[in-house]
């Protein structure tokens, strides 16, 4: 091998070099020089070219995958549904399945997910605002609420309440849905979240909780601070 | 440990996959069109892609390769023919949070390669970034690997003329 085929060889792919190329190199010292200078120079750029993902985003694109598949299993329940339908026509009666309550769960996650910068930040929340909301799934503060987020948000299902609780063991969203009942509670693990769907009032409301001892904190406290009207 | 389906051996890979292949995914599609959010969307469509086609992964240990084919196509599908001229138009706060601290190297490596037209950049990026050697590059690209060999050799020969003007890189490089 020549200089020539060598620097040829360098240029395309200095990580993989041929036993011919790396011999040549052994026995010229310029091109020692600019092999080493290459590889450094790749280097260099892969070090400076970094960009880091956006905080949870591998969560938010697991969920988006459960999700879409939650559409399709949903429109098979629709045309389940309508075959159930067709055969109550004719006298056969179905069971309709619950389709709503399970939803609950993901719509809080995916709220968590896709505002992860809450559970960061520390707001001054005043009582009103909390009360508020906490009024949209019938519920009222009787003393307070270590709360250092609160505001009103959109989901899926129509306007909710988004609250992030400051608990001895970590912050713990509380998401309000009065749009969203559930007749049991809901509990479920969800990566390294835990979450759990209740009953409310008015709706449901959900806690997603980093561990269990955070979880405990928070229901805890909301059965000490808060009265339903 | 799968937790967006029933627990099944696809649901557990595909997890494994999102996890370790997604931030890899996310630079090299930042490096291609230079949005935060664009990146994200082209990551989770790509995602969503290969979950829709699992079929069509035949070899596992080629999911790498199979990931990455599926953002480039993805990124040309989606973007390519549109995508205005970008400027680096994000500010020193966002680059913070990505890069830790902005340096003048940092910075003219980023002008040139932002330079060099998509068909030099994708390849090189692949190569650099990826770590694929040019046979995975041509597959991924939908090119002959002679075709990558000649791209790659060409960027890095563009990158080096283009650094060489800048002295901050000079003075690093020696």
């Amino acid at each position: 091998m020549n200089c020539m085929e060598f620097q040829r060889e360098l240029s395309a792919d200095p990580r993989r070099l041929t036993t011919a190329a790396l011999g040549h190199a052994e026995t010229c010292s310029d091109c020692a020089r600019r092999m080493a200078g290459q590889i450094n120079l790749d280097a260099q750029w892969e070090a400076e070219l970094q960009a880091s993902p956006p905080v949870g985003m591998e969560d938010r694109i697991l969920l988006a995958t459960r999700m879409g598949r939650q559409k399709r299993q949903r429109y098979y329940a629709l045309v389940a549904t309508l075959v159930a339908g067709m055969a109550v026509v004719f006298g056969v009666t179905l069971s309709q399945p619950d389709k709503g309550s399970p939803d609950l769960v993901a719509i809080a996650v995916e709220h968590v997910l896709n505002e992860p910068e809450h559970l960061q930040e520390t707001q001054v929340v005043n009582s009103r605002m909390l009360n508020d909301l906490l009024a949209r799934v019938g519920a009222q503060t009787r003393g307070t609420l270590p709360a250092t987020y609160a505001n009103a948000c959109k989901l899926p299902n129509g306007e909710g309440g988004h609250i992030v609780l400051s608990t001895q063991h970590g912050r713990v969203t509380l998401m309000l849905i009065p749009h969203g009942k559930t007749d049991a509670m809901l509990r479920r693990m969800m990566g390294n979240l835990i979450v759990e769907v209740h009953a409310a009032r008015t709706g449901s409301y959900s806690l997603v909780a980093p561990n269990e001892s955070a979880l405990t904190d928070a229901k805890t406290l909301l059965a000490r601070q808060l009265r339903w009207t | 440990m799968a937790w967006f389906g029933i627990g099944s051996e696809k649901d557990s890979l595909y997890e494994t996959l999102v996890r370790a292949y997604a931030p890899e995914l996310f630079r090299f599609a930042y490096w291609l069109c230079r949005d935060r959010h664009v990146s994200e969307e082209l990551v989770q469509e790509t995602c969503l892609r290969a979950w829709k086609n699992w079929q069509s992964l035949n070899d596992p240990q080629l999911a790498k390769q199979w990931l990455f084919t599926i953002l480039r196509r993805e990124h040309a599908r989606l973007y390519e023919q549109k995508t205005p001229e970008r400027v680096w138009a994000e500010d020193d706060a966002q680059w913070e949070t990505m890069v830790g601290q902005v340096t003048m190297p940092l910075l003219e490596v980023r002008e040139a390669l932002v330079k060099l037209p998509e068909r030099y950049r994708a390849p090189l990026l692949l190569q650099v970034l990826g770590g694929f050697s040019c046979r995975e590059i041509a597959v991924i690209m939908d090119a002959s690997e002679d075709a990558m060999l000649a791209r790659v050799s060409r960027a890095r020969r563009m990158m080096r003329e283009m650094l060489d003007e800048q002295p901050n890189i000079r003075r690093v490089m020696k």
